[in-house]
């Protein structure tokens, strides 16, 4: 009795957290502008959301913007690391804590600061700083994912590398980044998901007509509810789905060949 | 590792001017204003304009506003204007929290008890809905609970179908359309919806590390399941739940969006306020003033936060009396 009551209540958190989605889903399917009734099936809202010139412009800006912040602040952040990890115990906690900054902060709070930055250096809004901006605040991530697994390292194993003739390059490449790529993998991930979701941000940092989905969605919501917006939320809803049972299901089978126990399911979060 | 200087350059380049120049510049514009210099326009005899400033000097070109320091932003943010504005968002914050919280720690106890399988595949599915864009979240609220949305649909059609279901509604002076939106419960609403798996990670994954065997010698040693639970699983998942409640309080305060697309600008917020100076309304100076308050206020909260933390901390070492 108690386990049934236990099992509803879960039951009911997840049909607060997915009666949305579930309706606009089937809303986005809905034959008529309002959604008062439901006037039969229609794919109608998908061909005009492809056919919509600002969202799908917006969606290439999202997509290159998250992917190109992604790889540089992996980069970034990957070498960062590494040069935090060799520095001495005072100035790498100094420089820690100033890394760490950016995540205690509101994101209204860097939005703005970033903006009076380029606004200081005259630099006009648009493209280059709205990616420059999330490399900005994605590369703490990936210095955070990255620093365990660096920690984890053996420190003789670059040695052993170089005694037997690598060059300082080919140890890096050879023995300590085959080591580190799980750290590095997931900070590129993360970043990738945190500059797609941006949102306060890239709303300070952007200008010249340059906007992402976020932004096309806020001001489209602004003005009224579309159901063009309920085929995109789907898709994107179908997207992540797809995307997270895969990932799942990827790590089910590897951990099953090994006969490992399935401890946690990944979240990348 | 060879220690190499040179990886250090970009990285620190990097910190300084994405994360320290702006805050300075946050810091800098909070505390100046822009004061125009009074000056009056001389037309010459040779038609040229001159501009002769209040000490009696000419200069010939049209004198631009200086940056001054000044405290007067500090002045204008205790208004009792934006003091309310700050309480409000305050108030909504912790009433979001607790919410999140009220409603957060049951689903992480019951998904790391035993009634489920694979709790793991359970917490990813709560999870999910997060990884949708946060602006499409709340706006499926917004076309559920409009005045012409689903909700209101529904409820139409069950007035139709149901003649006392309409009579009663009459009797309770609700009009033809339930008005849902633009106000702050619908902003708590969509905040709850917006954060509450923020909460629901941080409590699981310290729950889950619990060692069972803590909780075995507490039955064994005749605790009831309630004892057990209050004795040990509440007091080791502390710092879950405080990290949960940072999680969800730092958006929940400075957030500007869900305050205007669920309260529809009817509930404006400190974070509407300082979205308007860099906007619309254009007072950067005073934008920073009110950034650095919200700034300070988080800090204020956090710091709280870990002093509980530390003072809370379980012992770590088992007392052999």
């Amino acid at each position: 009795m108690k386990k049934a009551l236990r099992k509803a209540y879960i039951g009911l958190i997840m049909a607060f957290l997915y009666a949305p989605i579930v309706l606009l889903i089937l809303y986005s399917f809905n034959d008529s502008k309002s959604r008062a009734n439901w006037g039969g099936f229609t794919l109608r809202w998908y061909e005009e959301l492809f056919t919509d010139p600002a969202l799908m412009s917006a969606l290439g800006t999202t997509l290159s913007i998250g992917i190109l912040a992604a790889i540089i602040s992996t980069i970034l952040g990957t070498v960062g690391a590494i040069a935090l990890f060799q520095m001495k115990r005072g100035p790498r906690n100094v420089l820690m804590s100033v890394v760490n900054l950016p995540m205690l902060n509101s994101e209204v709070v860097t939005g703005v600061s970033l903006m009076l930055l380029y606004a200081m250096a005259h630099v006009q809004l648009g493209y280059i700083t709205l990616l420059l901006s999330h490399v900005g605040f994605c590369v703490p991530y990936v210095v955070l994912s990255v620093m365990p697994k660096l920690r984890q390292l053996d420190p003789h194993l670059a040695e052993a590398a170089q005694d037997l003739g690598a060059t300082p390059l080919q140890g890096f490449m050879r023995v300590i980044l085959p080591d580190i790529m799980p750290g590095v993998f997931s900070g590129f991930i993360m970043a990738l998901t945190m500059s797609i979701d941006d949102f306060v941000v890239s709303f300070f940092t952007t200008g010249s007509g340059v906007s992402n989905l976020s932004i096309t969605i806020y001001t489209m919501a602004k003005r009224g509810i579309s159901p063009k917006i309920n085929a995109l939320s789907t898709l994107i809803f179908l997207c992540v789905f797809i995307l997270l049972i895969g990932i799942n299901l990827s790590d089910l089978r590897s951990s099953s060949k090994s006969k490992k126990k399935v401890e946690s399911v990944r979240i990348p979060y | 590792m060879k220690k190499n200087r040179a990886l250090l350059v970009p990285f620190v380049l990097w910190a300084a001017i994405f994360i320290v120049v702006p805050l300075v510049m946050i810091v800098w514009y909070g505390i100046t204003v822009e004061q125009s210099i009074p000056y009056t326009e001389v037309v010459q005899e040779d038609g040229a304009t001159v501009f002769e400033l209040e000490d009696g000097s000419i200069v010939t070109e049209r004198p631009q506003k200086k940056t001054v320091i000044s405290f007067a932003n500090f002045k204008r943010m205790v208004e009792p204007t934006y003091l309310k504005l700050l309480l409000r968002s305050l108030k909504i914050a912790v009433i979001t929290t607790v919410i999140c919280l009220i409603l957060g720690y049951p689903v992480a106890l019951i998904l790391t008890g035993r009634d489920f399988k694979r709790p793991a595949l359970w917490l990813m599915l709560i999870v999910l809905p997060m990884w949708m864009n946060f602006l499409l979240r709340t706006y499926s609220w917004m076309s559920i609970l409009e005045n012409s949305g689903i909700l209101n649909s529904w409820i139409s059609a069950l007035r139709e179908a149901i003649p006392a279901f309409d009579a009663w509604m009459d009797s309770m002076g609700v009009g033809k359309r339930v008005i849902f939106l633009y106000n702050e419960n619908a902003v708590i609403l969509g905040m709850v919806y917006n954060y509450l798996s923020f909460m629901i990670m941080p409590i699981y994954t310290v729950i889950e590390k619990i060692d069972h065997s803590l909780l075995e010698a507490a039955a064994d040693l005749g605790a009831s399941p309630r004892q057990s639970f209050l004795r040990v699983t509440l007091p080791y998942s502390i710092p879950g739940v405080l990290e949960g409640i940072t999680m969800v309080f730092v958006p929940a305060v400075t957030t500007f969006v869900i305050s205007q697309l669920m309260g529809g600008g009817k509930v404006p917020l400190i974070g509407d306020i300082i979205q308007n100076q860099f906007g619309k309304s254009s007072d950067w100076h005073f934008g920073s003033t009110l950034s650095l308050l919200v700034m300070v206020v988080v800090l204020a909260f956090m710091g709280a936060l870990n002093r509980i933390d530390k003072e809370d901390e379980p012992q770590k070492e088992v007392r052999i009396l």
